[in-house]
């Protein structure tokens, strides 16, 4: 038995559909509420109003008895002037009508499915988009016979579009049975089993063109061809605006269209892969934007070597003592005092926190905030007002505090004043949490990873502070300088970030400088290319300026 | 009393208030570029929070805020 034979209608032939109750539905008051639930997969349905449920399948003692594959008879081509003309509204001329066998029967267009030049399935639809298919027919895809050997194949939801890209001079033309999928819907196995009627013809194509609906039901269907086929070779249509099928777009546009739109099919997006022409337009802003170089450090003598942008991640490194946490503050508040840039800082080795306010206040005011010439309450109070708007200390509560948890309270202050940088000073002072059978290198690979990412996703610029393994000496007995390759745990550290700093003090009996040392720039042309800068260093304020070279007498004899 | 002479005595009264605190304040000269950067911005600010606060698009609040920034800074 049919679902017609119920009395079910239903308006497609796959999936769920809700529709009007042969038993209730004609005495209710809210006659037209579909109440009936029916499974078309499964040939079962459920009346929530009155209860009545049944199947179409026969099933005895929890046994299903398997119905042999059944072949229709061929439709009759005999098309009365009605159907004709219902055609020709749409764009589809006689010629094709005969070409693909259309047959029409007690109201009922019939499309038949011919497999090998035989037909094993019949469906059928009325002008009202009313389906049905043969009981226990074959399902396959329509017009199989026609993509045999063809290198590209072009799948549509819906007949009527094949007919439509037939009607264009494409023969290369299949459709799905059964239409689209419910949008959130498991599709089941089973619905997709017409795909192994043409699994060679698939599986050997070179391109297949995915013209479905553009609609959500259209995209599912998409979406789950194109896993199933292979993303890598599937092209999807896009529409012009106010059509949604190829239909739509012959009877709107013409055949001209139509085939310019196969001709434009583009493929299918990889997921997590971009091509060119999805990010073109951004690329040709940053081409077009007056100044796309990164900030400056607010020391020139840097410029040339390393300047910041956002989404980036630098990790800063030096032998122990040699003014890294220093660096990077008196670069913070240059940050602040130049672009009104906002920090989270986390700066274990300066807690408790009112130390390392009172150095950043001698950064930011310039005034000493120790010895006799010290700065005055009223100074001090003033910078700490200005500074409450730039600087929030992160990590200060905790007991022992992980990355997770930084990023968790960045994520907060992120999203409450709109972070421009987070700082992590240093690395060795988080609680590292390593992962069942995860060595140093893996973790730090994988904690970078999350660092990059959320410097990324959240456009600010990390710094974190590493320090090297044990450095050796070199002939004067003093340490030589470490490179991003000697931070301790991983190569990753000089691998996986976009910049990388060593801070070093050089003294001798010439000079005293603190050298700035950039071994890498990921992206030199905005950001300068690696060297090195010479900065001076204010111990009363802890302020850092450009070195200016010692007079040296021998040069004058 | 009008609307309008309300409007216009409100914004005296900024007048009034903004000149004494200037007046209160000693700035002090710096040659410090990145501070000076930093006062130049503060100033920018505060008269674009004075151009909101007219038009209504600023509060009260955000320019005595913007104010005392900007003085604050002058006087670091």
């Amino acid at each position: 038995m049919t679902f017609e034979e119920h009395g079910i209608y239903l308006t497609s032939t796959g999936g769920q559909e809700k529709t009007k109750c042969p038993q209730c539905s004609h005495q209710r008051k809210k006659g037209s509420e579909p109440c009936l639930s029916v499974n078309i997969d499964e040939g079962v349905w459920n009346c929530h109003h009155c209860g009545w449920k049944g199947g179409l399948s026969e099933k005895l003692s929890g046994l299903t008895i398997t119905k042999p594959i059944v072949k229709p008879d061929e439709p009759k081509t005999e098309l009365p002037e009605s159907v004709i003309s219902w055609f020709d509204e749409r764009c589809i001329s006689v010629n094709t009508l005969i070409n693909e066998g259309i047959g029409y029967k007690n109201r009922w267009i019939q499309f038949p499915f011919y497999k090998n030049g035989e037909v094993v399935n019949v469906k059928s639809r009325t002008a009202d988009k009313k389906f049905r298919q043969e009981k226990n027919a074959e399902k396959c895809f329509y017009r199989i016979d026609n993509v045999k050997g063809m290198e590209t194949i072009i799948i549509t939801e819906g007949e009527m579009d094949a007919l439509s890209l037939v009607e264009c001079g494409y023969n290369n033309v299949i459709s799905c049975p059964d239409g689209a999928i419910a949008p959130g819907t498991k599709p089941s196995d089973r619905k997709f089993s017409y795909l192994l009627s043409a699994e060679d013809e698939l599986m050997n194509a070179k391109m297949v063109i995915l013209a479905m609906d553009d609609d959500a039901p259209g995209q599912a269907m998409r979406d789950e061809l194109s896993r199933r086929i292979g993303r890598e070779k599937c092209c999807r249509v896009t529409y012009p605006e106010g059509c949604k099928d190829m239909n739509d777009v012959l009877v709107k546009h013409g055949q001209d269209r139509v085939v310019e739109i196969i001709t434009e099919a583009h493929p299918y997006p990889i997921e997590g892969v971009i091509s060119v022409k999805d990010v073109t337009e951004d690329a040709i802003d940053l081409l077009l934007k007056p100044d796309h170089k990164g900030l400056s450090t607010g020391w020139v003598c840097l410029d040339g070597h390393y300047r910041i942008s956002p989404s980036e991640v630098t990790v800063i490194t030096g032998v122990p003592n040699m003014g890294k946490s220093e660096w990077m503050d008196a670069l913070m508040i240059n940050m602040v005092q130049d672009y009104s840039w906002k920090f989270g800082i986390f700066s274990a080795e300066n807690f408790p926190v009112k130390h390392h306010l009172l150095k950043l206040v001698g950064k930011f005011s310039g005034s000493a905030f120790w010895g006799d010439d010290k700065l005055t309450e009223e100074t001090a109070r003033n910078s700490m007002a200005v500074l409450d708007d730039y600087i929030k200390f992160i990590g200060t509560q905790e007991d022992s505090i992980t990355i997770e948890s930084i990023l968790d309270q960045a994520r907060v202050l992120n999203f409450r004043y709109g972070l421009n940088g987070l700082i992590i000073d240093p690395w060795n002072t988080i609680e590292h949490k390593f992962r069942q059978g995860e060595s140093e290198t893996n973790y730090v690979s994988r904690v970078l990873a999350m660092l990059n990412t959320f410097a990324k996703v959240n456009e600010l610029h990390i710094w974190i502070i590493a320090h090297p393994r044990k450095m050796e000496m070199d002939n004067n007995r003093k340490p030589v300088v470490p490179s991003g390759y000697d931070i301790s745990g991983s190569a990753n550290w000089f691998n996986k970030t976009d910049n990388v700093i060593t801070i070093h003090r050089h003294k001798d009996d010439d000079e005293d400088y603190v050298g700035v040392h950039i071994s890498k720039i990921r992206f030199q042309y905005k950001n300068g290319i690696p060297g090195k800068g010479k900065l001076g260093y204010d111990v009363k304020n802890g302020k850092y300026y450009e070195y200016q070279e010692r007079f040296k007498e021998a040069l004058f004899g | 009393m009008s609307k309008m002479e309300n409007t216009t005595s409100t914004k005296k009264d900024l007048k009034k208030h903004y000149l004494d605190k200037l007046y209160s304040t000693n700035g002090k000269p710096t040659y410090d570029y990145h501070k000076n950067k930093m006062r130049i911005r503060l100033h920018d600010k505060f008269d674009e929070v004075w151009l909101q606060y007219n038009n209504g698009k600023a509060s009260r609040k955000e320019w005595d805020k913007a104010l005392d920034n900007w003085l604050r800074m002058e006087q670091i």
